[in-house]
């Protein structure tokens, strides 16, 4: 059985293509400003990328911001619900996932799960963009570097400084006086994501914090934002592959649960 | 009887000439009038209701106007003196922004939405002739102070403790107070013959409210929340003939209750907790309502709570009445503005037994700190008893109906 | 009829017996928890019955024991077990009406019994209803059963006292055996010797052919020939006080009789209260009815209630024990008296608490006996306390029933002694905390201003020493299903705003 997920998110969209329990394409464009057009043709590119025919998929099941422009969807879903089952999915080689974080480009999420991976409680993040990957996109610009040597120089700190501001408006104000203060840009990338880490981490203590940590979303592939996590919660993190697609994934994980079900039912 | 303000600093009445927030505010309410409009099966007679929400034309009627605050004044008491009680929390988004215009922008959107309210001069607000306020939360208290250059303010202190051992007599003695005041405030003679007639027409608002809230317990596509919402506030916030509406609810319910659901109803089912919920600000019930659920009961003090419980007095001697409203009227209210007596989370917990609800949804206004530091006890509470619920916190705008969206969703998917 | 009453008395007397009462509650409680099948639910009591029927005889056998059986005898408890324990536990489907063909059946024997008297009188005119005692409680209890039917609580209340107030106050005239029995109560009546603490006036009435009733309330023996109602405890008390126990010791047969009899009055009175608790003051005692009428003149007038302080609850209730104490060592001390009369140079009375108690100046005059004589002798007697002090009893009865409501019941002793089992004993008031919403109606309309009912929010059981169980709190609570009262584990009534009103 073959289903697919899209993810039409307000950066990007993604795809997943789900053959069972394995995975055979997936996709990440960006959304641009017409996000209902560019999730049509995202889905048709992936499964012509992958020699798939449209009438081999069963059902397509869409989430996120934009999960009702995607007409063509057989089903819809919020990306709470998708990141769970997307994140329960990958199998956690560490043992039962308990809490997930999912840091996207506009918004960061909590979600806390019991044993059986059932959605318990939640939180999001989607009103301020201290906290998210918008804050850290803000900063790299403005220390004049690009995203990925914003990371590694992050991750050469040796030094530890505190930034003050809540606002990631005020932040880029405070960035340039601690350059005029001769500060080591590394230490100010840093800074930059404890300071974000920090506000992840108190909204993840409001929730919950069991074990094991799951991270996904774009901001998951950033490795000083993934240590800074793990330093603050003080929990085993795990980050699966491709965390940006969970969502996706865990989309289309619905869509063939929904089809279990209805066989099910007909029995 | 001495007086509660000192005339020593009295300011002018200042008014905010802004046409393009009127217009606004007007808008909001067109918007929500078309939504419910667009509800399935309504009962026939809903126009009546809307009518006396959408009106717009607030010159003072024959009867002199008394504006109050909050859910803990009697309005049977206003009725016997032969005056018209009109409740003025307000509850447009647009609204706030004009009493931004002079309160801070920081605090509680209904006290600035309120406030806002008498800078327009031809609102229901500067309609009234005299206006009381409860010492409920702070915001009421120290609006009354300014309102009072306004008009004549009447401060109804309340008890801090709902314990009728350490504040029964001044409770009583309060309402005393207040029978004087609007005696001589509005040159008028208590008529204990109305007092006895308005007390059993709030009796029968009672039983009405308590009727439909049963009807929709087992039928909750009978009426929507949005549209019981608006039949009891439309009672309490504009001026209306309390045996009008009495008359014309018991034909609304007698048609609520041969409503027969044409299929069976899968949506969950939820009970309502937390800060008022004025019209036009039913953004959440909305929301729900699109989402897929269906609101059973509340706890609100603008929703079904609010008429719930009757005026039982033992005897008919002023005295015992004025002592039955006080019980009623303060000891009885499930408002987070008295240290907690259980009686809110008693009424959550009673509500989801009674109703069979699902989950609880706790809706708190951004800026309440009653509501918001009280809401952890709830949460626990409710958590010990694994009660699913949602915190919804927000304010009057309504830009962050999306944001709520998502979260309302994703709490249905629990489900 | 004579022969009816004959047959009924014999064959009827296990069910005469306190035990016999208690036992059927006991097991009527047990089957109507425990059991589930109705046939097991009858046949518990039925074998309880059986069983005690049974007993009866073999212990009537013993003459000692038959003796003391008989003391504690009574009608009242028959037509309880009978007809109102039934009326209370039966469940009220369509085939309740058949029970209520037992009450009619009483009332139509009492009929009889009126009609064959007044055949059988050689005089002609009217001389009042003369009425065999078991029938006349017989019809009234079934009245009252019947009439529960049709009245809402308030006038369901109401009815009852007036119904009780008019048989204890007035029934003394009617209790009596036959014709001659009437002629020598008149002539007794001539006697208009102001001496009614001598013990003479009351020994033709006591313990004569079952026409004592036990009732835990204040029904007074000073109510027109009202010495068959011998509930009052202080009574009760201070006899006991004055019994010579040398004598019983000795063996004088006298004395241990009257011992005896005090003992089973107690014993029938203790039953009773257990049974009933404080249900007695609220529905029966004729002291509190009069005292409601003040009550009525006072909302009439359109005054508001005074609540009383907790100063002036305390002081009630100390004063009461304390005075109760006082009279029943005054009681004592009557057996020391010398031959003037005197004890240390007083006179003491007889019974020194009723020559204070509002109730011996309250049920006579509303009786209009003899008794009530306004210049009574030995007031001046001990400093001219009993004088003082029945003027301040009786004002305080008078003036707290006006202003206060019932104040009035916490200081009188026969209400003490139903209050101690209020709690724990068959009727119980039961409160469902989470439904409660605080508003204190239940304090308002309460006329003893219980508040514990309405701060009690954990427990289940708010029965409490003061409450007479006027039901006034459950009648009133807005919340549906929150209050309750329960009489040995069978709900009775329930708090129902929403129907009440809904049925106008």
């Amino acid at each position: 059985m073959i289903t697919a997920g899209i993810d039409v998110g307000s950066t990007t969209i993604k795809v997943v293509v789900l053959n069972e329990d394995k995975i055979i394409g997936q996709m990440i464009v960006p959304s641009g400003t017409l996000p209902a057009k560019t999730a049509q043709d995202t889905f048709d590119k992936c499964c012509e990328a992958n020699r798939l025919n449209k009438s081999d998929i069963e059902a397509v099941a869409a989430t996120g911001y934009g999960r009702r422009l995607a007409k063509f969807g057989d089903m819809v879903i919020t990306e709470i619900k998708a990141c769970a089952l997307g994140a329960v999915f990958t199998k956690s080689p560490y043992g039962n996932i308990g809490t997930i974080i999912d840091i996207g480009g506009q918004d960061t999420k909590v979600i806390a799960l019991n044993e059986k991976g059932d959605i318990e409680d939640f939180a999001m993040n989607d009103k301020c963009a201290a906290g998210t990957g918008r804050f850290l996109e803000m900063l790299a610009n403005k220390l004049e570097l690009s995203y990925v040597d914003f990371i590694s120089a992050a991750l050469q700190s040796k030094t530890m400084i505190h930034m003050n501001s809540t606002c990631a408006v005020f932040a880029e104000s405070e960035v340039i006086s601690l350059l005029a203060r001769n500060i080591d840009k590394s230490d100010i990338a840093a800074a930059a994501h404890n300071a974000i880490s920090d506000r992840i981490c108190s909204m993840v203590r409001r929730v919950s914090s069991k074990e094991v940590i799951c991270l996904t979303g774009g901001g998951a592939k950033n490795k000083a934002l993934a240590n800074s996590i793990e330093e603050g919660l003080n929990k085993r993190i795990y980050i699966p592959d491709n965390p940006q697609t969970i969502v996706a994934l865990g989309a289309a994980i619905a869509a063939q649960n929904k089809i279990i079900k209805g066989e099910e039912n007909a029995f | 009887m001495d007086k509660q303000f000192q005339d020593l600093y009295k300011l002018n009445q200042q008014f905010s000439e802004n046409p393009g927030n009127l217009k606004k505010q007007r808008f909001i309410e067109d918007e929500q009038i078309r939504f419910q409009t667009d509800l399935p099966y309504r009962p026939s007679n809903m126009t009546y209701f809307e009518n006396i929400m959408y009106n717009r034309d607030f010159s003072s009627g024959a009867k002199p106007r008394v504006g109050y605050f909050c859910n803990m004044i009697p309005q049977e008491l206003i009725y016997a003196f032969g005056a018209q009680p009109v409740r003025l929390d307000c509850g447009n988004a647009a609204g706030a922004l004009i009493g931004e215009e002079v309160l801070c922008g920081d605090i509680c959107p209904l006290a600035k939405s309120s406030f806002g309210a008498f800078l327009n001069k031809n609102s229901i607000a500067n309609s009234c002739d005299i206006l009381i306020l409860p010492t409920s939360c702070d915001a009421k208290r120290k609006m009354g102070e300014i309102l009072n250059d306004i008009k004549p303010v009447f401060m109804l202190n309340l008890p801090p403790e709902q314990n009728h051992e350490r504040f029964a007599r001044q409770t009583y003695l309060e309402f005393l107070r207040l029978a004087e005041f609007l005696r001589k405030n509005l040159k008028l003679k208590l008529s204990g013959r109305n007092l006895r007639k308005y007390l059993k027409l709030g009796q029968q608002r009672s039983l009405l409210v308590r009727e439909i809230q049963k009807i929709r317990t087992i039928n909750p596509r009978a009426l929507s929340m949005c549209d019981f919402f608006l039949i009891i506030q439309s009672s309490m916030f504009r001026p209306v003939d309390l045996e009008d509406w009495i008359e014309q609810t018991k034909i609304a319910c007698d048609e609520i209750k041969r409503f027969k659901p044409p299929r069976k109803s899968l949506r969950t089912k939820l009970v309502l907790t937390g800060a008022p919920i004025i019209w036009p600000n039913y953004k959440v019930l909305n929301l729900f309502e699109e989402c897929g659920a269906d609101i059973l009961a509340d706890t609100l003090c603008t929703g079904a709570q609010s008429c719930f419980d009757p005026v039982i007095s033992g005897e008919w001697t002023n005295g015992s009445i004025l002592r039955a409203l006080a019980n009623r009227y303060v000891y009885a209210s499930a408002c987070p503005c008295f240290i907690s007596q259980n009686t809110r989370i008693n009424r959550i917990l009673e509500l989801v037994d009674e109703t069979g609800a699902e989950g609880v949804v706790n809706y708190s206004l951004r800026l309440c700190q009653l509501f918001d530091i009280e809401n952890y006890r709830i949460d626990q509470v409710l958590k010990s008893k694994k009660i699913p619920y949602i915190n919804i916190r927000t304010d009057y705008s309504l830009e962050d109906r999306e944001q709520l969206r998502v979260r309302i969703e994703a709490f249905l998917e629990i489900f | 009829m004579n022969y009816l009453y004959g047959i009924l008395s014999q064959y009827l007397t296990p069910l005469t017996s306190p035990f016999f009462l208690l036992g059927l509650i006991l097991s009527v409680d047990i089957a109507f928890r425990k059991l589930n099948k109705l046939t097991h639910k009858v046949l518990l009591p039925l074998i309880f019955g059986c069983g005690f029927f049974l007993f009866y005889i073999v212990a009537g056998k013993n003459a000692e024991t038959a003796k003391w059986l008989g003391r504690l005898n009574n009608p009242l408890f028959a037509v309880l077990a009978v007809i109102v324990v039934p009326a209370i536990f039966l469940p009220r489907g369509k085939y309740y009406k058949f029970f209520l063909i037992l009450p009619l059946l009483a009332i139509i024997l009492a009929v009889a019994d009126i009609i064959s008297q007044i055949l059988a009188s050689p005089e002609k005119g009217f001389h009042w209803f003369l009425i065999r005692p078991g029938y006349l409680i017989a019809a009234v209890a079934g009245i009252i059963v019947i009439a529960q039917n049709f009245l809402k609580l308030d006038k369901f209340r109401n009815f009852t006292r007036a119904t009780v107030l008019v048989v204890l106050l007035f029934g003394g005239f009617a209790f009596r055996q036959n014709y001659t029995d009437y002629k020598s109560m008149i002539e007794r009546r001539q006697n208009t010797t102001p001496d009614i603490m001598n013990i003479s006036e009351t020994t033709p009435v006591m313990r004569f052919d079952n026409r004592l009733v036990y009732i835990p309330s204040a029904p007074c023996r000073f109510a027109s020939d009202g010495g068959y109602v011998q509930g009052c405890i202080m009574e009760l008390t201070q006899r006991i006080h004055q019994i010579n126990f040398d004598k019983v010791f000795a063996g004088d047969p006298s004395e241990v009789s009257l011992l005896a009899i005090a003992l089973a009055a107690l014993l029938s009175v203790t039953v009773l209260a257990y049974i009933g608790a404080r249900w007695w003051c609220g529905w029966i005692c004729p002291l509190s009815t009069i005292g409601e009428l003040f009550n009525f003149l006072r909302k009439l007038i359109g005054f508001s209630y005074l609540k009383p302080t907790k100063t002036a609850r305390i002081t009630a209730v100390t004063s009461g024990v304390s005075l109760g104490l006082f009279s029943i060592n005054l009681a004592y001390l009557y057996t020391k008296i010398d031959k003037e009369g005197k004890f240390m140079g007083c006179k003491i009375p007889i019974y020194p608490f009723c020559k204070i108690c509002p109730g011996q100046m309250v049920c006579p005059v509303a009786s209009m006996a003899d008794s009530s004589y306004f210049v009574l002798p030995g007031m001046e007697w001990l400093f001219g306390f009993f004088k003082v002090g029945v003027v301040a009893l009786t004002g305080f009865f008078v003036i707290g029933f006006m202003t206060s409501r019932r104040i009035f019941c916490r200081f009188c002793p026969m209400g003490m002694f139903g209050g101690v089992f209020n709690r724990g004993a068959m009727l119980a008031i039961k409160k469902d905390p989470r439904k409660c919403n605080g508003c204190g109606i239940c304090n308002e309309v309460c006329p003893m201003d219980i508040n514990s009912i309405q701060k009690e929010m954990v427990k289940t059981d708010v029965s409490c020493f003061d409450c007479v169980y006027c039901a006034r709190c459950i009648d009133n609570c807005p919340q549906d299903k929150c209050l309750s009262l329960e009489f040995a584990g069978k709900r009775i009534i329930e708090s129902d705003f929403t129907k009440k009103m809904n049925n106008g």
